[in-house]
């Protein structure tokens, strides 16, 4: 329990297919409705318009898909099942998949590192991709390691509350690896922290 | 190490989205969540082998506003509850996505199960404003049905159109098979029917077995001498007990941000008012109710399905709602348990109180609209706005005594009989709530919109002559001019855009050419400021032969109307004495507190009569 007598519970959750569309602003609202469907009471905050207590982990642009990205949410009772209670109850293309109570750094302190995974629609431009994300860039010492096959480039960045997709996008067009939106599907697999060599998940539960 | 992660990858299959072929187009167009759908609610395609009725709910304008209508929310429910028939809804592309659409040779689809608009038996379109109707166009045009109702084939859907515009059909009627006339919860099972028990049998039997239903009209019938008895007038359909009616409980809700996202729920249809602009106050007549545990019924039910923290009361007047005090009494331990707020849109300032106001703690409390419509008593008069000056003071008064930050108030200009005083009184107003404002100390923001009067059909005014777009300009520009408060913000609707919703509101079935012509030009979503173009529509108006400003025009009271083989229910007696006092600036009362004024429903099922 928090001092002013809340639980904290952080939990991880995935976005996928036409859901990649919906803005990141609009997901709190998302979850609160699914929150509230399931009978559920987010704690809401102070002041004169009152909000759920529902903070995300850093911004997934639209048209990304994301496998394991961390939120947080306040209720007054420790929610155990968070997950089993919210799934049935949340809208196609989100769905929760780890909960766990928990203390300390906000939430966005202890975001260290993200991994993705760049897919192209032409194949034939993926050792390219490779090349150019190891030349010097303006996050080039953000990368904290990049290997490729054959189908896709897998990265890990740091600091993704700073560096987000969309930089690293944003740069691939100005190096006319791609030109449009549909030459490129971006999956990011994780948001976390980082040991020096492992990206570490955000939710630890008692199964681990 | 990233090969943890690569497992996770390969186990969850992102091919999926990059195989969606809408995925790549979204990316690339503005507000792709527009296209994304994915919302909570009844919408999973019916699994069966049973040959459905397949009904597309099409909305001519975009998504987020589309999502906001609350007609789509009663149907969709109402539809899927049939078990002969089945219902998904499509909405029109915005103008990027019409293009990449069309590079790439892609159909418009529905929502739900992906299936193109010619693939279903019926396409109903909702007719809320006249701005919209290139976008209907769109829709059938990229759905793959013939965009003439005399060039479908037998495999081609039905298309129908209901909503307020269906009373003036005219314009459209060669596009659209059958119209919905008044209220659809009856209509619609009843067509839906016919439909299914007609399946594989000739269109044209189809569309005639569906003409005798009460508050159809078709027009590929009217005065076509092969069918006798379609000459008109054709009533509109009209439940009588609406507590009795169906209402959903369980509503779609999106996950993409839209223009009102909350549950609508209608505590009552019609109005009584008798505001002589007002078409809605017209046609939707007579008032029917539903009760105060009905609607706290409908409310829980709601909020438990849906999750929604916000419930709208939807009427065309929500403070004249007979049970609204009993019913805020009913909802408001529910409601601050629960935390969910209620909206009251259309307030009226003779009747907005305070008695309402301490309900507070449940209301929203961003902003309050009010339409005084007129500046002055006077043309308030004329109009028969039941507002007096005494109103309006309180209800600015009681705003933000009671902690409202901004107040939003709509009035009109170029209505009948105004003079450069009537629209001075509407800086004066606005005056006034800034200073009432301030009175409280709160931040007194005041937002001022003004329209050009359009005369509506079937309303005391539709003989009325509208103001030209010049002359709208200059009196909005004389408006604005003379705010100098930089608290108060005062806007004006594009007078060019008035213009042709002008046209539109009072016209005939010439325009239909003219329609398709600034279609093929690129003409799209007229209604947004951004996309209109009115060279566009001359030239079209030019190329078929039309002058728009005929249908503007004042009319004399003899002239036939392209509009009078539509039966609302109310007469052309009461219209034209309406339009006789308001002349003479003679109210006409409330006839649900006072005596009926015949409006011609005493005779058609309106409830409030009173025998003496």
């Amino acid at each position: 329990m928090n001092n002013d007598n809340s639980t904290r519970i952080r939990f991880t959750y995935s976005k996928r297919d036409r859901s990649c569309f919906i803005p990141h602003v609009v997901i709190p609202q998302i979850f609160y409705r699914a929150m509230r469907r399931a009978g559920l009471k987010p704690l809401m905050s102070q002041g004169f318009s009152p909000r759920p207590r529902i903070t995300l982990g850093p911004a997934l642009p639209v048209g990304i898909v994301g496998i394991c990205e961390p939120a947080e949410v306040w209720f007054s009772d420790l929610v155990s099942d968070l997950c089993e209670l919210i799934n049935p109850c949340l809208p196609p293309g989100f769905m929760l998949s780890e909960s766990a109570p928990v203390e300390g750094p906000s939430l966005n302190k202890q975001c260290k590192a993200a991994s993705y995974r760049i897919y192209l629609r032409d194949k034939s431009k993926i050792q390219e991709l490779y090349e150019l994300l190891m030349q010097p860039s303006r996050f080039r010492d953000s990368i904290l390691e990049c290997q490729t096959d054959t189908d896709s480039v897998q990265l890990m960045v740091a600091d993704p509350c700073s560096i987000g997709p969309g930089i690293i996008i944003k740069y691939l067009q100005e190096n006319t690896i791609i030109r449009k939106w549909s030459e490129i599907f971006v999956v990011r697999s994780m948001v976390g922290g980082w040991d020096g060599s492992s990206i570490l998940p955000l939710v630890v539960t008692e199964d681990r | 190490m990233i090969e943890n992660d690569g497992e996770k990858m390969n186990s969850n299959n992102c091919t999926k989205e990059f195989d969606d072929t809408l995925w790549p187009l979204m990316g690339d167009v503005k507000r792709p969540s527009r296209y994304a759908g994915n919302e909570w609610g009844p919408v999973d395609p019916k699994d069966t082998d049973i040959d459905l009725v397949r009904v597309c709910l099409a909305f001519p304008d975009v998504y987020e506003i589309g999502m906001s209508y609350v007609g789509y929310q009663i149907l969709y429910p109402l539809i899927k509850e049939l078990d002969f028939a089945d219902v998904e809804r499509a909405y029109c592309p915005w103008v990027d996505m019409e293009e990449e659409m069309k590079a790439r040779g892609m159909d418009l689809v529905s929502i739900e199960g992906k299936r193109r608009l010619c693939d279903f038996d019926v396409v109903g379109f909702t007719l809320q404003y006249e701005l919209t109707y290139t976008n209907i166009l769109t829709m059938l045009d990229l759905g793959g049905i013939p965009l003439r109702s005399e060039d479908r084939s037998e495999d081609d859907p039905i298309v129908v159109a209901g909503g307020p515009c269906a009373m003036t059909p005219e314009p459209i009627s060669p596009f659209i098979d059958v119209y919905c006339l008044g209220d659809g919860e009856e209509f619609i099972p009843s067509m839906l029917n016919v439909i299914h028990s007609m399946k594989g049998m000739k269109r044209q039997d189809i569309l005639v077995e569906i003409s005798r239903i009460p508050g159809a009209y078709v027009p590929v019938l009217f005065r076509n001498t092969d069918h006798s008895g379609h000459n008109g007038p054709f009533p509109k359909a009209m439940v009588k007990d609406l507590d009795a009616t169906f209402f959903p409980e369980k509503m779609i809700v999106p996950s993409a941000p839209v223009i009102h996202d909350r549950i609508p729920v209608e505590v009552f249809r019609g109005c009584s008012r008798g505001c002589r602009f007002c078409q809605a106050g017209m046609i939707y007549r007579p008032v029917r109710e539903r009760t105060p545990s009905t609607v706290e019924k409908l409310i829980r039910k709601l909020v438990a399905e849906t999750g929604w923290e916000e419930i709208g009361l939807v009427s065309l007047a929500s403070c004249d709602y007979s049970g609204l005090n009993e019913l805020l009494q009913r909802l408001t331990p529910f409601l601050e348990e629960n935390g969910a707020k209620l909206s009251l849109p259309s307030l009226r300032m003779d009747t907005f109180s305070i008695d309402m106001v301490t309900n507070l703690k449940v209301l929203r409390t961003s902003g309050l609209t009010f339409a005084p419509e007129a500046g002055s008593q006077r043309l308030r008069d004329v109009i028969n706005k039941g507002v007096t000056e005494e109103n309006i003071i309180e209800s600015l008064d009681a705003a933000f005594k009671y902690g409202w930050q901004r107040v939003k108030l709509y009035f009109m200009m170029g209505l009948p009989t105004e003079t450069e005083e009537d629209l001075k009184g509407i800086c004066e107003i606005a005056d006034l709530a800034f200073r009432t404002g301030k009175k409280y100390k709160r931040r007194a923001n005041v937002n001022v919109s003004v329209a050009g009067f359009v005369p509506k059909a079937h309303t005391p005014f539709q003989w009325e002559d509208q103001n030209s777009i010049a002359e709208l300009r200059e009196k909005g520009r004389m408006l604005k001019s003379s705010i100098r408060n930089r608290h108060i913000s005062l806007g004006y609707h594009e007078p060019e855009q008035t213009f042709l919703e002008g046209v539109f509101a009072r016209g005939d079935r010439t325009l239909a050419d003219a329609i398709e012509l600034a279609w093929k030009k690129g003409a799209r979503f007229d209604g947004w400021s951004e996309c209109f173009n009115l060279q566009r529509w001359m030239d079209a108006f030019d190329e078929a032969g039309i002058d728009p400003k005929s249908f503007t025009m004042g009319r004399p009271v003899e002239a036939s109307l392209p509009w009078e083989h539509i039966d609302t229910g109310v007469t052309k007696a009461f219209l034209m004495s309406e339009r006789h006092k308001a002349l003479g600036g003679i109210l006409t009362d409330d006839c649900r507190w006072s005596s009926c004024n015949s409006c011609g429903l005493q005779n058609k099922g309106c409830g409030w009569v009173l025998h003496e």
